[in-house]
């Protein structure tokens, strides 16, 4: 469970996130939609620590997230961002063993080519072992960027919590990545104990995948709850300012309501 | 990218190629000193025996004080460079960029040109000590300018202007020195902001020594947070790297081994460029390998480019900076377009 509470976030004049409280739940796919400047990437940053929380608390189950040390929460949350590319040439498989560094310290243990070899199965990336990462294409280097944040936070003994942050995944991938991405998520929620909160464009994604909806405006939470809740006529129209028509027709088969 | 196999091999080829360049390095110059006498000025030496002929005299005071600097130097330079790289996660970046070697530089012509008014506390450890504290206080400078504007996530772009800056000032002091110098002084300074090995001295070694060992010894420990930096600060904060503390870190182990290298041997350039370099077109950019055979091939490296600079236009000297540069360059220049960054 991620619980914020009261959570506010000022940049310099502007109110980015305003009083803000909500509960995100184990096991669900939770998504954070809202229109451009919503604040939703930072409402993300906040939740993963990579910006401070000044007012309003933050909790991963019971322990607010300050009271962690770097290594840490770098054992129990990880964040899947949008595509990043190196600097310098690396093999595929030094870049999922790259999320094992919070691990050891010196030399991998067997443990951590265990798990790298898990999420490498489980991603189906063993055709890419060996190959440059800088030669992928998009979808590849993102599929290995997806099973280096699992192999972060990779659990499949214990019953501890572990915390997944999606900040846009998706943007720069077609349409079979983006539905192969959130189906393989779906299987592991079901497969490891494990909160999943992420930010999406496409409302369209959100409504097929999503079991709870926030959608934000202006820093606050306009709406929330099920999908067909949230994705109402009048939400979309004050949320986004389109007329519900235009959208309606496209995911009427989701959210006919 | 190599497999395991070949990365064993790559290894012992340099661990190889070191032995061999050191030998040679000794053994070749003005005069020829056989295996033997290196061996029988070895055994003397270890017994305590004083009486070394002349061959095995002016090894072991003149040649081998020499080759080991030269190793300890390029070990130096080359980790330093890596380092840098790494940190900047930039491949045209070398140790010199945060202030270090100009900052030694200011410091040496400080020496060379007030050295005479000054009393002369440490003896022949005045230069050293000179050029060490300019690279210090440079480097620390660049460090604390750096880091005044609080934006973190920008800090290492801030980094690398202040370095560009601090560079400039340093630099315009070499030049108004050397301006201000009399004839001997400014050819003292020339030399010396061009490099050379031919103080070397069993006392430079030990002291070089100690800082090249603790410099490495403590690089090899950030192989892999500065891997996770080729990811980007941002993912390798989310990794549970402490940025500013890696940052200072890195900054301390290249003062320790970058301004120790250079006030001994003036500033010799190019070698922290194009080893990490080479090293990457060999075997790829984890920095768990870089680091370690970016020392081996520093030193090779060095060891050659002495050699060369001893024999080129024997009997006189080359400075040892020109030739890493004149023949560096070109290689480098050569092998650039072969490179897969992509």
């Amino acid at each position: 469970m991620v619980t914020i509470n009261k959570l506010s976030y000022r940049f310099g004049k502007k109110d980015l996130l305003h009083d803000i409280s909500y509960r995100f739940r184990p096991g669900v796919l939770n998504l954070i939609i809202g229109p451009n400047g919503a604040g939703k990437s930072t409402l993300i940053k906040m939740i993963s620590r990579q910006l401070p929380a000044p007012t309003g608390t933050i909790l991963y189950g019971k322990q607010p997230i300050h009271c962690f040390s770097p290594n840490s929460l770098a054992k129990m949350r990880a964040v899947l961002s949008q595509q990043v590319d190196l600097v310098f040439p690396m093999q595929v498989e030094e870049v999922v063993l790259m999320g094992r560094y919070p691990y050891f310290n010196g030399k991998p243990a067997r443990e951590d080519y265990r798990v790298c070899q898990d999420v490498i199965t489980y991603f189906d990336l063993g055709k890419l072992v060996g190959r440059n990462y800088n030669t992928l294409s998009g979808g590849e280097k993102q599929r290995v960027h997806f099973a280096r944040v699992l192999a972060q936070i990779w659990n499949k003994k214990d019953t501890e919590l572990r915390y997944l942050l999606l900040d846009e995944p998706l943007t720069f991938l077609d349409i079979y990545y983006q539905f192969n991405f959130l189906q393989k998520l779906k299987e592991l929620m079901q497969q490891q104990p494990l909160v999943v909160v992420g930010v999406i464009h496409d409302l369209h994604l959100a409504a097929r995948f999503a079991e709870e909806l926030v959608l934000l405006k202006e820093g606050s939470i306009l709406a929330s709850g099920t999908v067909n809740e949230v994705l109402s006529k009048e939400n979309i129209q004050d949320g986004f300012g389109i007329e519900w028509t235009n959208v309606f027709t496209s995911f009427l088969h989701v959210s006919d309501t | 990218m190599l497999s395991n196999k070949k990365r064993r091999l790559v290894e012992i080829g340099l661990l190889v190629g070191l032995l061999i360049s050191v030998l040679f390095s000794a053994g070749i110059g003005a005069v020829s000193i056989q295996s033997e006498e290196m061996f029988s000025a070895i055994q003397k030496f270890i017994q305590n025996k004083q009486n070394l002929n002349l061959n095995e005299r002016i090894f072991m005071e003149i040649r081998l004080p020499r080759a080991l600097l030269c190793v300890l130097v390029g070990a130096s330079l080359a980790t330093g460079g890596s380092l840098m790289q790494a940190l900047f996660r930039n491949p045209i970046v070398e140790p010199g960029l945060i202030g270090t070697s100009s900052g030694a530089a200011a410091g040496a012509a400080l020496y060379f040109v007030m050295g005479a008014q000054l009393p002369v506390l440490f003896s022949t450890y005045t230069l050293p000590l000179a050029s060490c504290l300019g690279a210090m206080l440079a480097t620390a400078l660049v460090f604390f300018l750096s880091s005044a504007g609080e934006s973190k996530s920008s800090s290492t772009t801030a980094l690398l202007l202040t370095g560009i800056a601090v560079n400039a000032i340093c630099l315009s002091a070499v030049g108004f020195l050397s301006y201000m110098a009399r004839d001997p002084q400014a050819r003292s300074i020339t030399f010396w902001s061009m490099g050379t090995l031919s103080g070397a001295s069993w006392k430079a070694v030990g002291i070089t020594g100690l800082s090249t060992i603790i410099g490495i010894g403590y690089a090899f420990r950030l192989a892999h947070p500065l891997n996770t930096l080729m990811l980007g600060e941002q993912e390798a904060m989310l990794l549970g790297i402490r940025i500013q503390r890696l940052r200072l870190t890195i900054l301390i182990i290249q003062v320790i081994l970058v301004a120790v290298a250079t006030s001994f041997v003036g500033v010799i350039s190019f070698v922290g460029l194009i080893v990490p370099h080479l090293l990457r077109m060999l075997h790829g950019s984890d920095n768990r390998l870089l680091i370690r055979n970016a020392a081996l091939l520093g030193a090779i490296f060095l060891s050659v480019a002495d050699m060369a600079a001893r024999l080129w236009l024997k009997p006189a000297e080359l400075p040892i900076g020109i030739l890493t540069s004149i023949v560096g360059a070109p290689v480098f220049l050569l092998l650039l377009p072969k490179t897969n960054y992509f």
